[in-house]
């Protein structure tokens, strides 16, 4: 039961991940003035990448890394509830916590780190550290933000902070937290402005400068399934969860499409500009409703 | 006089010197009457029951690790480190003196602190921290720290920061718990600690990305990792000395572990910068999987044990609603990734810099501690709650209520719990279906002809091409504002100045002796002379 429960979750992310995917690069461009590829074509894109005749192989470091990328990205998935008060869809959110969660997120780059850092290319390790440097930014509100639910609720169990929502939701109760993290839920999302790491306009730079066939495709999976475990946690975090897969959908959608939305307006700042600017005035707003909470 | 107890604490740090000179001791084979020296010098100060035999004990730790440090370090550097012991060894003797001149008794029991009269407390409080600050290295006492750790033996750093250095901590759990007990202590002036601490953390992790040479970075990371126990300590209560606890065993592994593995390399390499090292990977595959293991357990993610003890501190600042000081903790440790993985890619991973790298075999006694290191990390993992058998003894010997877990694999706080085994075990399986999936796949991996086949931005590079990115990891934080702010300022310029000042002020002493003979005659006449006119009256 445990079993089918965790390859639902899985399949679920996939799914939506890729659907909301192809619906961001149809939205941007659409917001760009063009057409934009069909739907279906990511779909397509990620068997396709499995199916390639041969891909790339620096040796086991790179083979592993990838594939701790993608084990962090689905394990994290694994310990968010999907839905509130269910037993269903839960996975194993019961034996961890918030703090978990945070933890387990980087667990996921930190394999990427190292698969890219043993293919030697010089330009793929570039975007790594321009990840890390940009983390120090982006980890701040986000943390802060978590801080503040946390002690509100005086738990880190996620299934608690949803319930304590079921009259009046998080972004309502702490607005000032609900910014801080979502602009530094941007940044997660690798959404404009912040996204210089996988600079996705240069071909020959960034993280996924050496990766071919089969690796990329498991890259791009585990990308999308990440991007919805993101989505999920803000949802659970702030949104009041959701008590049905219909309302946990429209709440993940509504959530995406603003990013989105954001993301193509706007230009991308340097991993300088990036740090400097999450440190200033996403912080400060979070601060503040941290201090609203705490005194 | 002398008097020993064997106490659960005492057990602990023993323990963790008895593991550390254990495994490294047949690595050394110089120094060994010193080393010895220095590990029962340990013994003394880990089961002393009075204060005499502390400060002894503690004297001799000092001096036997100076001369193993004068051995290989510049005599700068020694001296450094022995005039800042020196003043950790006055602090504490003045303390010791302060407090044996109001309670009248060395023995720990018999010390009732409230007898010292309450204007002369912080006078205590101050010297016994300043003495903890030295050996722990805090902010602004830090300066001989850097220099020690990376100027020392390969072996000897190790030693210095896995257990030397708690030294310190061992001081503080013993004098402001058990001795002075924590209630007469003012809440203002911990909080002044707990910010020191963290403000340490923060700059030292700062320090750290920026250096050049591997030794200096896990010497900056000590510093850091250190700020955080002495910081989780101050609050002095159940939660936050089993958290400090905790991060004391996690960080001695971790640091043994770490050290071990930089000598191995620097053994077998003879070179110790970034600017040299990189592409160790294939040549040592053993030596890459043990450090990637001692780098996850220092950033503190799961599934390893230096999670546990970051879990720990989190949940206890949490509780105790100092949420400004959990963000500063928070901030300092995701910082730190980045320099973790410079110390990953800088060795291990990237392109060799010297074109080929010859392999040079390592003897396996190197391995020996890492593999005990590594051991306790993965356990810990596994069964977080192993660590709350050891330390709740503790916690009840000084009188705090032990933690109550129910599963060995379940790890309790009152900000809820996580179960270490369950997350080990879903790790492994998601890592070993999708191995298997990708492995069976139709799609064939096909290996690159050398380590230049890369995509080059068109180009082909070959071995003139510098493509190692090692030592420019961090280059690009020294333009952000304030961090440019902590890196460009440093508390060495003072202490240099001191230096200059005293060496100064010495040599116009020093005149006073090397007169010539003609001019201590006349002295010697103006003294009659004066000594006369004083008679006369």
């Amino acid at each position: 039961m445990l079993l089918l429960d965790v390859i639902c979750m899985i399949f679920l992310a996939y799914f939506f991940g890729f659907l909301y995917y192809g619906l961001y690069r149809n939205i941007t461009a659409r917001v760009h003035g063009r057409v934009g590829p069909s739907i279906a074509q990511s779909f397509y894109d990620s068997i396709k990448l499995f199916l390639k005749d041969n891909s790339t192989n620096f040796g086991w470091a790179f083979y592993g890394g990838i594939v701790i990328t993608a084990t962090g990205a689905v394990t994290t998935l694994l310990f968010i509830p999907y839905l509130k008060n269910s037993f269903h869809l839960s996975g194993f959110s019961q034996y961890g916590n918030l703090i978990v969660i945070l933890y387990l997120m980087v667990l996921g780059p930190l394999g990427n780190a190292v698969g890219i850092g043993s293919n030697g290319n010089p330009f793929g390790v570039m975007g790594i550290t321009r990840g890390l440097t940009r983390l120090i930014g982006l980890e701040l509100p986000f943390y802060i933000a978590s801080i503040g639910i946390m002690i509100a609720n005086h738990s880190a169990d996620i299934s608690i902070i949803m319930t304590n929502q079921s009259h009046i939701w998080n972004i309502f109760s702490y607005p000032l937290l609900f910014i801080g993290a979502f602009i530094s839920f941007l940044g997660f999302m690798g959404n404009s402005p912040f996204d210089v790491v996988s600079a996705p306009q240069e071909v020959c730079s960034g993280p996924a400068t050496e990766f071919s066939g089969k690796f990329f495709g498991l890259i791009l999976s585990q990308n999308v399934i990440f991007s919805f475990a993101k989505l999920l946690l803000m949802v659970d975090l702030f949104l009041g969860g959701a008590t049905t897969l219909f309302e946990l959908v429209v709440k993940t959608f509504i959530l995406f499409i603003v990013a989105v939305l954001i993301g193509s307006v706007y230009a991308r700042f340097t991993t300088i500009q990036a740090v400097e600017f999450l440190i200033k005035i996403p912080t400060i707003i979070a601060l503040f409703g941290l201090l609203s909470i705490s005194y | 006089m002398f008097s020993f107890e064997i106490t659960p604490l005492g057990n602990l740090f023993f323990g963790l010197s008895f593991i550390v000179f254990s495994s490294l001791i047949f690595i050394k084979r110089e120094n060994i009457p010193l080393l010895l020296l220095l590990f029962s010098s340990l013994g003394v100060v880990f089961y002393a029951d009075d204060l005499v035999t502390l400060f002894i004990g503690w004297e001799i730790m000092s001096w036997s690790s100076y001369f193993i440090i004068l051995n290989r370090a510049t005599l700068k550097t020694a001296q450094k480190y022995i005039i800042f012991n020196l003043g950790a060894s006055f602090a504490l003797l003045g303390a010791i003196i302060l407090i044996y001149s109001f309670t009248g008794t060395f023995i720990y029991e018999e010390i009732y602190f409230n007898k010292v009269p309450i204007s002369l407390r912080a006078i205590v409080y101050i010297l016994l921290f300043i003495t903890i600050f030295i050996k722990s290295g805090i902010i602004p006492f830090h300066y001989w720290v850097v220099d020690t750790y990376s100027e020392s033996d390969d072996i000897f750093s190790a030693i210095l920061s896995a257990i030397i250095s708690k030294s310190g901590i061992f001081l503080f759990i013993t004098l402001f718990v058990k001795i002075i007990g924590y209630r007469y202590i003012e809440s203002n002036l911990l909080n002044i600690v707990a910010w020191l601490g963290i403000i340490t953390s923060i700059v030292a992790t700062f320090k750290a990305i920026t250096q050049d040479e591997v030794k200096r970075v896990l010497a900056y990371s000590s510093i850091a990792q250190i700020g955080y126990i002495i910081a989780i300590l101050a609050s002095l209560n159940d939660n936050g000395l089993e958290a400090g606890l905790y991060h004391t065993l996690i960080h001695t592994s971790v640091k043994l572990l770490l050290f071990i593995n930089l000598a191995s390399i620097i053994y077998v390499t003879g070179r110790d910068r970034f600017s040299q090292l990189g592409g160790l990977l294939y040549n040592y595959p053993t030596l890459f999987i043990l450090f990637l293991i001692g780098i996850i357990g220092l950033a503190g993610v799961p599934p390893l044990g230096g999670f546990n003890s970051k879990f720990l501190i989190y949940t206890t600042l949490l509780e105790e609603k100092k949420p400004i000081l959990l963000i500063a903790v928070m901030f300092s440790s995701v910082t730190a990734f980045l320099y973790c993985y410079k110390l990953i890619y800088g060795i291990y991973l990237g392109q060799p810099t010297d074109g080929k790298g010859e392999c040079k075999k390592l003897p396996n006694i190197y391995y020996f501690s890492q593999y005990i290191s590594a051991t306790i990390l993965v356990i810990l993992g596994l069964m977080p709650s192993l660590g709350m058998k050891i330390f709740n003894p503790i916690l009840i010997s000084l009188g705090f209520k032990p933690n109550i877990y129910g599963s060995i694999f379940e790890l309790n706080s009152n900000f809820g719990s996580f179960n270490g085994g369950i997350i080990m075990t879903i790790f492994i399986a998601i890592f070993l279906s999708i191995l298997v999936i990708v492995v069976f796949m139709k799609n064939q991996a096909v290996k690159v002809k050398d380590r230049y086949d890369i995509s080059y931005c068109g180009e082909v590079p070959n071995s003139n091409f510098n493509l190692h990115y090692g030592y420019g990891i961090g280059e690009e934080l020294k333009r952000v504002g304030f961090i440019k702010l902590i890196l460009k300022n440093s508390i060495s310029s003072y202490w240099d100045n001191l230096s200059y000042i005293v060496k100064d002020l010495s040599i116009i002493i020093k005149r006073l002796y090397s007169l010539s003979i003609q001019s201590i005659a006349i002295l010697t006449v103006i003294l009659f002379i004066i000594l006369i006119s004083i008679g006369a009256k």
